[in-house]
């Protein structure tokens, strides 16, 4: 075998060998850093931020991916909120043409979906205020008419999402339930200033950048240099398909750095999400970050594996205990609905399924867009 | 320098994927980041829509084009070339095509949509309920008039994968090297 190949094939045999031995070289020296967690607990958004301070920042072409992904987020969270408060009046959707990718126009779809809204029980009087009035019916038909490659927000578009959020009391309505219905609390944020995104030359800034939200599938990877450390730090999906992948990178991990939404008690997995019924009590994000950390710790590679517990999205959480107890997510907790105790009973929870007493385990808590605020 | 530059962020997945080489390269990062299956799914998922448009005089009632529903453009020479050559013989008889309708139906559900699934879609509940719906909705009546609301329903999952595509994989297969040369080249 191999009599045949060409001096070229040699060479270019060996410029590949020589290849994977530096990167072999380069993967002895990197720490290598696992970010897991559950979907929507701010895996990538710790990403990004590691990448802008400690990274190269992001250069222009990535602004504008940012871009693209906060215009996507705008357009699929009005779309959303569009099509809940339809399903919750069984108010059908507008005339929609199924001119390209939208599935949204389709009768049988939608029956599909305002027949799950039969689970919902609640008054007329709660109903009503979810009925979103005639005059933003040519709102809602274009919005819901929008493909995903054109969601760039154009004047029209801006002009309906603004209209909608502004002046119609049912979104606003159904905006409050956006833990229920996947979504994201930044997108308010977006929706208020959306002259400013919608404008032909916007380019996000750092805060608009660490607010987008995305799914993250599969994985990605990058290196960061700290003094004169090498840290390989690798962001993957976090949703229940993508986590059977995780098992591919846990070779050679120095630690794995698993991050918590402490807001996440009462909202509701993005693969559960149907509509304002859901029971948040039964399953939320929290119930699953915690099995996802259970099952993380008992693999068998990651016995004296290190980890560092992030609980991310602290100041949300200052804000949402004032209105909703973690008793969501730990109904054994018999503190006050303040922040302080309520963390405390969270991370000693957390801290107390490891049950490896050798294994190191750090803390560490951060806030939605300013980094490792250390809570201690 | 700049047209590439230009051009490279007008890149659009619609785009890529029509493209032979486009497709390729978009492929390869996938297999890279380990999210290959969803386009696989595009794949598989568009050669059943084109067994069906070839087969429509038999398969679509009435004829009714439009319920095959939407297409995603990808390259023919890899969604046709990829496809069993006789399953576009033209000489299929009628219940074998419903059958084979079905199967490809039932293989796109049990690889890609059901919890134990080894490449299970990265898809809303909404959808897969919806999917879950039709399919059983199947077993109880396999006849024709089952096939819109199947299409429907996994049209809806086509959804969540393309915008997971373009607001996350496609975004950094643009900034790749892969997605550079490739606009390079393509201009």
């Amino acid at each position: 075998m191999g009599g045949c190949m060409s001096d070229s094939q040699d060479t270019t045999d060996r410029n590949v060998e020589r290849e994977i031995e530096k990167d072999k070289k380069q993967d002895t020296r990197a720490h290598k850093l696992l970010l897991l967690g559950a979907g929507g607990s701010g895996k990538s958004t710790f990403f990004k931020q590691l990448k802008a301070i400690h990274g190269e920042g992001h250069n222009d072409r990535e602004k504008e991916g940012f871009k693209r992904q906060i215009h996507g987020q705008v357009v699929e969270s009005i779309q959303l909120l569009i099509r809940q408060c339809k399903t919750v009046t069984k108010d059908p959707l507008p005339g929609i043409k199924d001119e390209d990718d939208e599935p949204f126009g389709n009768d049988d779809l939608d029956d599909a979906r305002l027949s799950n809204s039969l689970k919902v029980e609640m008054t007329e009087t709660e109903i009503a205020q979810f009925k979103i009035a005639k005059e933003f019916d040519q709102s809602c038909q274009y919005l819901l008419e929008i493909h995903g490659s054109r969601s760039a927000l154009t004047e029209q578009l801006v002009t309906h999402v603004k209209s909608l959020w502004n002046e119609c009391p049912a979104i606003q309505a159904m905006f409050e339930h956006r833990n229920k219905i996947g979504i994201p609390d930044s997108s308010a944020f977006f929706f208020n200033d959306i002259e400013r995104i919608g404008r032909s030359d916007y380019t996000p800034d750092h805060k608009d950048i660490v607010l987008a939200r995305y799914r993250t599938t599969g994985m990605t990877e990058k290196e960061f240099h700290i003094k004169d450390a090498v840290f390989k730090v690798l962001d993957v999906g976090g949703q229940r398909n993508e986590r059977k992948k995780w098992i591919h990178f846990f070779d050679g991990v120095t630690a794995v750095l698993f991050v918590v939404s402490l807001t996440c008690y009462d909202e509701v997995p993005f693969e559960d999400v149907t509509d304002l019924a859901a029971d948040v009590t039964l399953m939320n994000s929290m119930l699953e970050s915690i099995k996802v950390f259970e099952d993380t710790l008992d693999f068998e590679c990651f016995q004296k594996t290190g980890f560092i517990l992030f609980f991310n999205k602290a100041d949300l959480m200052q804000e949402k205990i004032k209105r909703v107890p973690i008793t969501n997510a730990f109904p054994n907790y018999k503190g006050p609905q303040e922040f302080k105790p309520s963390v405390d009973y969270i991370s000693k929870y957390f801290l107390s399924l490891n049950r490896v007493p050798e294994r190191e385990m750090l803390l560490r808590f951060f806030f939605e867009y300013v980094l490792f605020v250390n809570y201690w | 320098e700049e047209i590439v530059s230009s051009f490279n962020q007008q890149l659009t997945l619609e785009r890529v994927v029509m493209d032979k080489s486009g497709f390729e390269l978009f492929a390869a990062h996938l297999v890279k980041e380990l999210s290959l299956e969803n386009i696989l799914y595009l794949v598989e998922y568009m050669q059943l829509k084109h067994f069906i448009s070839i087969h429509q005089s038999h398969l679509l009632q009435y004829g009714d084009v439009q319920a095959i529903g939407y297409r995603v453009d990808i390259c023919p020479s890899i969604l046709i070339a990829n496809l069993d050559p006789r399953l576009l013989q033209m000489n299929i008889p009628a219940s074998l095509l419903w059958q084979i309708t079905l199967d490809m139906f039932d293989y796109l559900y049990s690889r890609y949509i059901l919890d134990s699934s080894m490449v299970r879609l990265n898809i809303s509940f909404d959808s897969s309920v919806s999917i879950r719906q039709a399919m059983s909705q199947l077993r109880q009546y396999s006849s024709l008039d089952v096939l819109p609301s199947l299409i429907t329903a996994f049209d809806a999952a086509t959804t969540d994968v393309l915008r997971l595509l373009r607001g996350d994989s496609f975004l950094r297969f643009q900034k790749s090297p892969e997605g550079i040369a490739y606009s390079k080249d393509f201009m």
